[in-house]
């Protein structure tokens, strides 16, 4: 099974870009031709996510399919620029989660698709 | 206008469960005769001009992508008539209706016909919703995302704004699964206690396996025709007042659903009513938070407010609002398809008095919300029913 969905991002995934509207200033991780938020297609800058942020938002989901960690931590974090984003928790356990809390985002490998591995990045606790 | 110009004329739901006996086009025909034997004065199938088939992820759950609206006609006999098949997230059967309400109300057809149907059981959790998780959409953007960790960060970020609890959240299971007892037709037909729920297993924290509807198969169907043509079918028609469909990507805020707020504010402009003129709501409780979060965003109560209204029994089946006497999902479960169209069902016969032990005394006006949260997009289906 091919994913070409990683390769048409790799700026998105690999380089943690961002998007910052040039007629609104709102901030999104994604790719997209026009802006969801104002609905204007005057094109996007684009910024750096960031290597850091706060947890907005988490859950302990224990119910995932076998190739997962159980439980699976997923944390939304806000960056300083603004940008909120959602992704896998690395090397935490439920009882140090909290909102609030810093994090940075580490490279690590996701999944593997048919034997091959898929990189990408989550958030892990800081200090 | 579209106010009252399309009438429901009859409705029903199979009973929901885990129907390994029934295929897909099983269910659709046991849906079809069942809602053909609730109009009162009969109807034939020739009546019927037009059919919208609600089905949401044929692919996942049943290895079959490509459904059609000719499923429809092949498990009905409705042989030759038009159907379109329609997916819309968890809100597929709701945007039946609401395609079937349109063309009536446009006066293309006269009499329509909406099935919802879904398998959700043929295939382990593993292999069906929990593939959620691993096969469907982006790679690495929506890999771990199941529908309860959805509902998991907005339990955990309601909390945390708001201070509802997760007693709280139980108690909308206590009182769903009260009315369930009553519904013959809800998979779960049983009571559980607050301390219950709260002693359920994770599934994503801070919801556990109560706070969760089951997965199971199901089927439902709704009739409908053009206002002048309803008194022929039956002396007690439901009247479509309003109806509406917002979608929205404006999901980052996690305490609230844009697109129900957009949707349920077009939906009482439509009937000219607000949530004070409600008597029965079905609503989509997927999970216990859901249900809070919708008291506030349909307007039931103030924004953050969701868990006093469930602890002063404001959503009892004698409160301000009965919300969900069906049980709602928690207790019919939530066979996505058939999902709206089960609570459109549900209102016909509380409108009409038919509830029987669950019936909300004096019910004339209903209010059906339906949600379909995917990843970073949501899409909402509310209508409102009067007699």
């Amino acid at each position: 099974m091919y994913r070409l969905d990683i390769w048409r991002d790799r700026e998105q995934i690999y380089s943690l870009e961002a998007l910052r509207c040039k007629e609104c200033s709102h901030v999104g991780y994604y790719r997209l031709r026009i802006c969801p938020h104002c609905g204007k297609a005057k094109g996007f800058d684009k910024v750096t996510v960031g290597r850091e942020g706060t947890i907005y938002d988490f859950t302990v989901n224990y119910s995932v399919p076998r190739e997962f960690e159980r439980p699976s931590i997923l944390a939304v974090v806000d960056t300083a620029n603004g940008t909120r984003v959602r992704g896998l928790m690395a090397d935490a356990r439920p009882e140090e989660m909290a909102i609030g809390k810093s994090v940075k985002f580490v490279f690590r490998k996701i999944r593997e698709i048919d034997d091959v591995p898929v990189y990408g990045f989550k958030m892990s606790l800081k200090g | 206008m579209l106010k009252d110009k399309v009438a429901v004329i009859g409705a029903a739901m199979i009973k929901f469960g885990r129907l390994f006996d029934k295929s897909y086009e099983d269910i659709i025909a046991e849906a079809y005769l069942k809602a053909m034997d609730s109009v009162d004065n009969g109807m034939e199938s020739k009546d019927i001009q037009a059919g919208w088939l609600g089905t949401a992820m044929g692919g996942l759950l049943m290895d079959r992508e490509l459904i059609t609206g000719a499923t429809l006609s092949y498990a009905t006999g409705l042989e030759g008539i038009p159907v379109t098949r329609c997916e819309n997230l968890c809100a597929s059967g709701s945007d039946s209706f609401r395609n079937a309400v349109l063309g009536i109300a446009s006066g293309f057809y006269d009499v329509a016909i909406v099935i919802g149907a879904e398998k959700m059981c043929d295939k382990p959790a593993e292999q069906g919703m929990l593939a959620e998780a691993n096969k469907e959409g982006h790679t690495i953007f929506n890999y771990g995302i199941t529908a309860p960790s959805i509902f998991g960060l907005i339990a955990n970020r309601h909390m945390h704004e708001f201070g509802t609890t997760k007693e709280q959240m139980a108690k909308v299971a206590v009182k769903n699964h009260e009315n369930g007892t009553k519904n013959p037709d809800a998979a779960l037909q049983f009571r559980v206690s607050v301390e219950q729920v709260l002693k359920s297993p994770f599934v994503s924290w801070p919801l556990g396996l109560m706070d969760c509807c089951p997965i199971t198969d199901g089927a439902a169907a709704i009739l409908l025709c053009k206002k002048e043509l309803a008194k022929k079918y039956t002396d007690r028609p439901v009247y479509v007042a309003g109806i509406a469909n917002a979608t929205s990507s404006k999901t980052e805020n996690l305490t609230e659903f844009a697109s129900t707020k957009l949707a349920s504010k077009r939906a009482y402009e439509m009937a000219n009513m607000g949530p004070e003129q409600i008597d029965v709501a079905e609503v989509h409780d997927c999970f216990t938070i859901a249900e809070l979060v919708e008291y506030e965003d349909l307007g039931f109560c103030e924004k953050g407010q969701g868990g006093r209204f469930i602890d002063e029994g404001r959503s009892g089946l004698e409160g301000d609002i009965a919300v969900n006497p069906s049980g709602g999902l928690l207790c019919k479960g939530h066979p996505l398809g058939a999902t709206g169209v089960a609570q459109i069902s549900e209102l016909f016969h509380q409108l009409r008095g038919q509830a029987d032990r669950r019936q909300r005394q004096g019910a004339r006006t209903g209010l059906q919300h339906n949600i379909g949260f995917m990843h970073d997009r949501s899409v909402t289906c509310v209508s409102v029913l009067t007699v």
